[in-house]
């Protein structure tokens, strides 16, 4: 045994020490980024939601078009809710913040919820709506979760609103006695009608056929865009120039700005062959 | 049990440091600079080579001609062909070599391990140095002269070589390349700490002091190679590694053979470590007594936690995904803009990545060290499905043998 032996062994134990100092501190500063992030964007949806709602008390009528601009704020706040989702489960799910986080957002969630009912009501217009309640002990439940996140990526205009009911919070106790079901996750409600067992993408088509109608014809509507800008008559014409105005039937309306005059054009699409001619 | 890992995790990070700083250890105060080596010429000692073979009708033709093939003075080596009762044509096919005056064919009964051959052998010798072949494996012709510059040292005892998987044929035997040449890496650092404590059967060579003084083979629970080393190092002996020197082996190409051969290494491992337990925790035994033997019996029970632990992290992953496609189909929409959010940092997958830089470090500084220019090949990853998949199966095994006292059998 020589003394540079221990001086070895200290210097490759204060190596080691090193190493995983910076690593529990590099991990712990990027998960308090992550939960700095999901802050923000609390704070962003609080403010557009607030703003929605002064706005209909101020005016005693709907904003029909804060609908339009609602699918915007629904974005966020799904998106607010996934990186909840993702920061609970991949850090100590017992952490304060996230479930304070969490509770937060499920009031947001039941907030937006009745005042976009409040709305189309006012303004009478149809918005579907998912009431999803989940619980973690669910086998179906991460089926479930895939399947809605990727429903919201195809019909983007169909609101979805999911619940933890592990979170021992007032307002989803309160939510789920006015459906009045049993603890059996996931439950979906739709409609007001209460589904108790896990809906892949195609059974949820067939529960919401008006949202996948609506979101057929807005598919059309911007294929159809790309089929104007490729007409010789309207040659120039920049994508932001055409905005498609109403549909009926095959016919598909489109109004074209060129040099500050609007025109009118009209498509009519084939639905065998999925083409578009120029309605004369 | 969060923290238990944790302390897992030091130990092996820090006994992987331990190496790396081992390895690049200045050699000071040895007597030979590593910079003239090449110019000196070295005296070769007399040398013989025992090939104890059982049942290798197919393989000792190679072995015995690669021995054949040395670059080594005629005059200074013998070759004992020792056929250990095998019951196929071993006998038979070694006569092809009966008029080689360099060559002598001994016929023995078989009594049930390899040790006894060995012996057998050692009372017939009587030459400077003494080394062992398996049947299995054979040599570049330029290793025993390399072994020379090691012997010009007169307290060097014996030399042990590098030993490569030669053409491996199968997804275990690429796997088993890798972890060969991964344990270069930690052989070199050995060495450099004197702290080798296995001469492996294919190659190693002794002085025939060493059995003059210390006594035969034993035993040694069918791991006579790792009990000589031990006993060596127990009375100060040094044991050398040259790394120029290149032995090819094959290794088993099936799962089963290979358990059993593990079992068989791990069982003898911690059962030798048993009876010399009073090299543990000895400042005598310095880097060997404090860090090396003690850690290595530790990562018998270390690897079984966490090589499938680490490929776990990985695999979690996959089968999201998988439950993901399943539900909802495969739309290869790829999105560039990854959201950085959605990928997981925790305090193990760090970790993992490092384990993995390191064990490709190690592979690469290996294969530096015998000249292999392939560095980076698909066999590590096959390296690291085995030691999730394999391994845990033999270590396991292997500990409850030794706990239980169960003999493992040698084939």
């Amino acid at each position: 045994m020589e003394r540079s032996d221990y001086r070895t062994y200290g210097f490759v134990f204060l190596i080691t020490a090193g190493i995983f100092v910076v690593v529990f501190w590099l991990v712990n500063t990027i998960n308090a980024h992550k939960l700095a992030e999901v802050d923000d964007l609390q704070r962003k949806i609080t403010v557009d939601l607030l703003a929605t709602e002064t706005q209909f008390d101020l005016l005693k009528t709907a904003p029909c078009d804060s609908l339009v601009e609602g699918s915007a704020l629904s974005r966020e706040l799904n998106e607010f809710g996934q990186k909840l989702e993702f920061a609970q489960s991949n850090q100590r799910s017992d952490d304060p913040d996230v479930e304070q986080l969490k509770k937060y957002y499920s009031l947001l969630q039941v907030k937006d919820y009745l005042l976009m009912q409040e709305i189309s009501r006012a303004c009478g217009l149809d918005t579907d709506a998912v009431l999803y309640f989940y619980s973690a002990d669910c086998p179906d439940c991460t089926k479930q979760g895939y399947v809605l996140t990727e429903f919201k990526k195809r019909y983007p205009k169909v609101r979805i609103y999911s619940f933890d009911t592990d979170l021992d919070f007032s307002v989803i106790d309160t939510f789920t006695g006015i459906y009045d079901f049993e603890e059996i996750y996931p439950t979906l409600v739709i409609d007001s009608k209460v589904y108790q067992s896990f809906q892949g993408i195609e059974d949820l088509e067939a529960l919401l056929p008006e949202a996948v109608e609506a979101q057929r014809i807005d598919d059309i509507a911007v294929e159809g865009i790309d089929f104007i800008l490729t007409l010789e008559d309207y040659e120039g014409i920049d994508g932001e120039d055409v905005t498609f105005t109403s549909n009926k039937g095959t016919n598909y309306t489109y109004d074209l700005r060129i040099n500050s005059e609007v025109v009118k054009v009209v498509l009519n699409y084939d639905e065998e062959t999925e083409t578009f001619s120029v309605d004369k | 049990m969060e923290y238990v890992l944790y302390v897992f995790l030091f130990i092996t990070l820090y006994f992987q440091i331990f190496l790396l700083v081992g390895y690049f250890k200045r050699n000071i105060g040895k007597k030979h600079d590593e910079q003239v080596t090449d110019n000196i010429i070295y005296k070769n000692l007399s040398t013989t080579i025992i090939v104890p073979c059982y049942n290798e009708e197919t393989t000792v033709t190679r072995t015995v001609n690669s021995l054949l093939a040395l670059n080594y003075p005629k005059d200074k080596l013998t070759i004992m062909v020792v056929d250990d009762g095998s019951t196929d044509n071993t006998w038979r096919v070694i006569q092809q070599f009966a008029n080689d005056s360099r060559i002598s064919l001994h016929q023995k009964e078989n009594e049930g391990s390899k040790f006894a051959a060995l012996n057998y052998a050692l009372n017939h010798i009587d030459t400077d140095l003494v080394g062992v072949l398996d049947a299995d494996s054979w040599v570049d012709q330029n290793a025993l002269a390399k072994y020379m510059e090691f012997f010009a040292d007169p307290e060097v005892m014996a030399t042990i070589p590098s030993m490569v998987i030669a053409e491996p044929d199968s997804l275990l035997r690429h796997a088993q390349k890798a972890e060969y040449d991964l344990g270069l890496f930690a052989r070199k650092s050995f060495a450099k700490l004197d702290a080798i404590y296995i001469t492996p059967g294919p190659f190693s060579v002794f002085r025939k002091y060493v059995f003059d003084t210390l006594g035969p083979y034993q035993e040694a629970h069918h791991t006579e190679d790792a009990e000589i080393a031990l006993r060596m190092q127990k009375h100060g002996y040094k044991i050398a590694y040259s790394e120029k020197s290149v032995v090819y082996t094959v290794g088993p190409k099936r799962t089963i053979p290979l358990i059993k051969q593990r079992v068989r290494w791990t069982y003898g491992f911690i059962r030798n470590m048993f009876d010399y337990r009073g090299l543990l925790f000895k400042k005598r035994y310095r880097h060997l007594g404090l860090i090396v033997l003690p850690i290595g019996i530790f990562r018998v029970f270390i690897t079984v936690v966490l090589f499938p632990l680490s490929m776990w992290l990985f695999l979690v992953p996959i089968w999201n995904w998988f439950q993901k496609v399943s539900v909802i189909g495969w739309n290869p929409s790829l999105s560039t803009n990854i959201d950085w959010f959605f990928v997981n940092v925790t305090q193990l997958h760090v970790f993992s990545i490092i384990g993995v830089i390191l064990s490709v470090m190690t592979i690469w500084m290996g294969r530096e060290m015998i000249g292999d220019r392939r560095k980076f090949t698909i066999d590590i990853v096959y390296m690291f499905f085995m030691y999730t998949f394999v391994a845990p199966i033999w270590l396991i095994r292997s500990s409850y043998n030794a706990v239980m006292s169960k003999k493992s059998s040698w084939r």
